[in-house]
């Protein structure tokens, strides 16, 4: 059946595991220990870490987002993949995302030499792709910002830049497009007269009605005066 | 007390001592001690105590729900000396059957593990007495290991039995539920957990619902319901009228699942059970029993809300996922649902264009829905500070309504609006002037002895009044409403500023009202109200909040 050196190690792991009160992971462990194969039953780094906890896995996951980019691509996509299946689910979502970016590294590298689109959108996009949700929210409200009358004089020549630049993802990189396809839409589609003057057209109503008021008032007039001459 | 540091060395083995509850402590102190703690421990500042806090919490709610006792609750380490806590030097008392006191004979064979052959050792402990829970849990894991001899009595023993025939020596031994529990989670064969439930009715009476509540919440959802209905029914015949309490907590567990999957006449049945029995349940259960109330309205008219787009079927299939699935699976659901909800920004105002929805459907809807998100954000742990200092959200706010009131201000509806007012006004002047005239003339009339014509002025003076003046406040009071702001106006706005600074919707409301009558360089914060009135309608704004509160969390 298994070697001797296996079966203590596993007997010893899941003592250590029962006696922290960690019997989920004991349970898994023995999942683990049977899943092996039967001629060589070994315990397995996989099967040895299940017991790694969330916070390590968070920290791990923060160091990663930390160093994204320098971080090299294998070791990258290993470490992640290992996090996307962990059972805290808000580590695997994280990290299911940070894999999905990982997978485009090439893309990456070959946007962040484009200059058709401009650095500093460049960088932000890199920023809002591996940064927690709260922290990438913020980036792209700044950079929706731009685009507003209300906050940023240039806001034409910005919203010709940033849309052109969506365009352009659109097209030349659709998996990057991908990550965050209402984010772009939003910029895309987005029209500064909303936060404009929407007075055309308005005037010759506001004409009309007020010819109206002043028609209204002197008939009223003319009705007051035949009145007040009164029926005597 | 528990503002200065806890005792972390009392965890994991005594999570009661930890969070100070003493004997007649129940669920309500447990949830008030661990708030405290968790004030003190906010999650993204140390991960790892609140990790260790939420772990020890969830091991005593459980066992507190099912009725069990502080005293009774799980403390001991299985594989430290026996009898006594490993930190505090105290005697525990979780095991209850008289055996506990011997020296495990486990403990003389941790040594020797390292040396002698397993084969042996399990053949040696399977063979003589067990003196201790231990015993048991450490034949069961040798069972795993070890060949099996024949010429032992032990042979074909597999873990499982071991654990049983622990459990039946030492019947609320912690150790051996705990790993109980968790061992029924794996099983998939149909037939192993059908014969280990039969099993544990026999043996497990006291403890049964509690060991058994998690596997019966996923064989709902995979066994069709009549199979999940029999075998129920075999091992309630098998408890006899054994733990009446929790079979009624059992019921109030399985209610969130069976409102998808149950047949119509056995929900009725356990509903008027539970019904019945309401006021004998604890508060926190009674609460649980509402939120089943509210699912099983949502569940009627589920099709309404998930027909208005496909993100709302989005979610509707969510809350049904999260009813049935474990409870990671289930949270794994919910974060996807509010990060998807998160991603739309503004398309959810095109996704949710009706704000005239009908309030009581969305309040229940939202019922359910922030029920769950308060168990996920419990899990994943409060942050219920804001994103921000309070003066800065509130600047950020004003700006906001500013910006809408200007916009607002130059839309053709709001002119119109403000022209209509006018009119009214002068209209009002008008008859003021008017009424004011035949007065004079009627008194002139009076003094020049022309009675008829004095009382003719006198009546059209009251009939100016009479007819003219209501005409003119109706007048007014219509381009007043016309030239309030439209909330349809502010929803872009409100989803930008909640993407900035995540904020709960009682929060939102209180900074919205707060702005009223604020002024910002020249302008003033006005229609606050209409603000208000139309976000308490709005499923976009509404359930964007949400997803921007739940996401601030991780």
């Amino acid at each position: 059946m298994s070697n001797s050196g296996t079966a203590r190690d596993y007997i010893l792991r899941m003592m250590e595991l029962c006696d922290n009160r960690q019997h989920e992971e004991a349970v898994k462990l023995r999942k683990a220990f049977f899943a092996a194969d039967d001629k060589a039953r070994t315990l397995t780094d996989e099967s040895l870490h299940l017991a790694v906890s969330r916070p390590e896995l968070l920290s791990e996951l923060a160091e990663i987002c930390e160093n994204f980019w320098q971080l090299p691509k294998n070791k990258l996509s290993t470490q992640l993949a290992r996090l996307a299946s962990s059972k805290y689910p808000e580590v695997a979502i994280k990290a299911a995302r940070l894999l999905k970016v990982a997978e485009n590294h090439t893309e990456f590298s070959r946007l962040a030499a484009d200059s058709a689109i401009h650095p500093a959108f460049r960088n932000a996009i890199k920023q809002i792709v591996v940064l927690p949700a709260s922290q990438a929210n913020a980036i792209k409200e700044l950079q929706f910002s731009h685009l507003r009358p209300l906050n940023n004089d240039a806001y034409v020549s910005a919203n010709h830049a940033i849309k052109s630049a969506v365009d352009r993802l659109r097209k030349s990189y659709p998996a990057i497009f991908s990550l965050e396809p209402e984010w772009f839409n939003e910029l895309f589609y987005y029209q500064p007269n909303w936060d404009l003057d929407l007075q055309e057209g308005n005037m010759a109503l506001g004409c009309a009605v007020l010819a109206l008021v002043v028609f209204a008032l002197g008939a009223f007039s003319a009705i007051i005066s035949a009145i007040s001459d009164g029926p005597l | 007390m528990l503002d200065s540091e806890p005792n972390w060395h009392l965890l994991p083995h005594n999570p009661s001592q930890f969070f100070e509850l003493s004997n007649s402590s129940d669920v309500r102190d447990l949830k008030r001690a661990y708030n405290r703690l968790l004030r003190q421990y906010k999650p993204e500042k140390f991960p790892g105590e609140f990790q260790r806090i939420r772990e020890a919490y969830e091991t005593l709610s459980e066992w507190l729900r099912y009725g069990g006792t502080v005293s009774q609750s799980p403390s001991p380490s299985t594989f430290q000396p026996e009898g006594v806590h490993p930190d505090c030097g105290q005697t525990t008392s979780s095991d209850t059957a008289g055996l506990e006191n011997k020296t495990p004979i486990v403990n003389s064979f941790r040594d020797r593990l390292h040396c002698e052959p397993i084969a042996m050792l399990y053949r040696e402990l399977g063979d003589g007495p067990c003196h201790s829970a231990q015993d048991y849990i450490m034949l069961a894991f040798m069972a795993d290991v070890t060949a099996r001899d024949k010429s032992s009595k032990s042979a074909r023993v597999g873990f499982a039995d071991w654990i049983l025939r622990g459990l039946q020596a030492f019947p609320r031994n912690s150790e051996l539920i705990a790993l109980l529990r968790e061992l029924l989670l794996e099983y998939h064969d149909r037939p192993a957990t059908r014969n280990l439930l039969l099993r544990l009715a026999e043996l497990a009476k006291e403890d049964f619902f509690y060991i058994t509540e998690r596997v019966w919440g996923r064989l709902i959802d995979r066994l069709p319901f009549s199979e999940f209905q029999k075998l129920l029914g075999e091992c309630e015949d098998r408890l006899g009228a054994h733990s009446d309490m929790s079979q009624l907590i059992f019921y109030v567990y399985l209610l969130r699942s069976s409102v998808w999957k149950a047949d119509e006449d056995w929900w009725q049945g356990i509903w008027k059970h539970l019904d019945d029995n309401f006021f004998k349940l604890p508060h926190w259960e009674q609460g649980e029993v509402d939120f089943a109330d509210n699912l099983r309205q949502y569940q009627k008219c589920r099709s309404e809300f998930a027909s208005i787009c496909p993100l709302a079927a989005e979610i509707d299939h969510v809350i049904e996922g999260y009813c049935l699935s474990p409870e990671s699976e289930g949270d794994w659901q919910v974060l996807q649902c509010q990060s998807r909800i998160s991603q739309r920004g503004f398309f959810l105002i095109s996704d949710f264009p009706d704000q005239s929805a009908d309030s009581g459907r969305q309040d229940l809807f939202l019922a359910v829905w922030d029920k769950i998100l308060s168990e996920v954000h419990d899990r994943l742990g409060d942050n219920s500070e804001l994103s921000g200092s309070t003066g800065e959200l509130q600047h950020k706010m004003e700006h906001t309504l500013i910006r809408a009131n200007i916009r607002w201000a130059k839309t053709s509806t709001s002119r119109q609006g403000n022209f209509i007012v006018l009119v009214g006004i002068i209209q009002a002047i008008l008859i003021m002037t008017a009424t004011v005239s035949y007065l004079v003339r009627s008194v002139r009339s009076f003094m020049d002895i022309g009675m008829l014509q004095g009382f003719w002025d006198i009546c059209l003076a009251i009939v100016s009044v009479v007819l003219g003046l209501p005409l003119a406040m109706i007048v007014a009071y219509y381009g007043v409403r016309k030239s309030r702001m439209h909330y349809g106006h502010v929803r872009h706005d409100l989803i930008l500023l909640l993407r900035a600074a995540p904020l709960n919707e009682p929060a939102l409301i209180e900074f919205i009202q707060a702005a009223e009558g604020k002024k910002v360089g020249d302008d003033t914060v006005s229609d606050t109200s209409s603000v208000v009135k139309g976000l308490q309608t709005d499923y976009a704004v509404r359930l964007f909040c949400r997803a921007m509160m739940t996401l601030a969390r991780y």
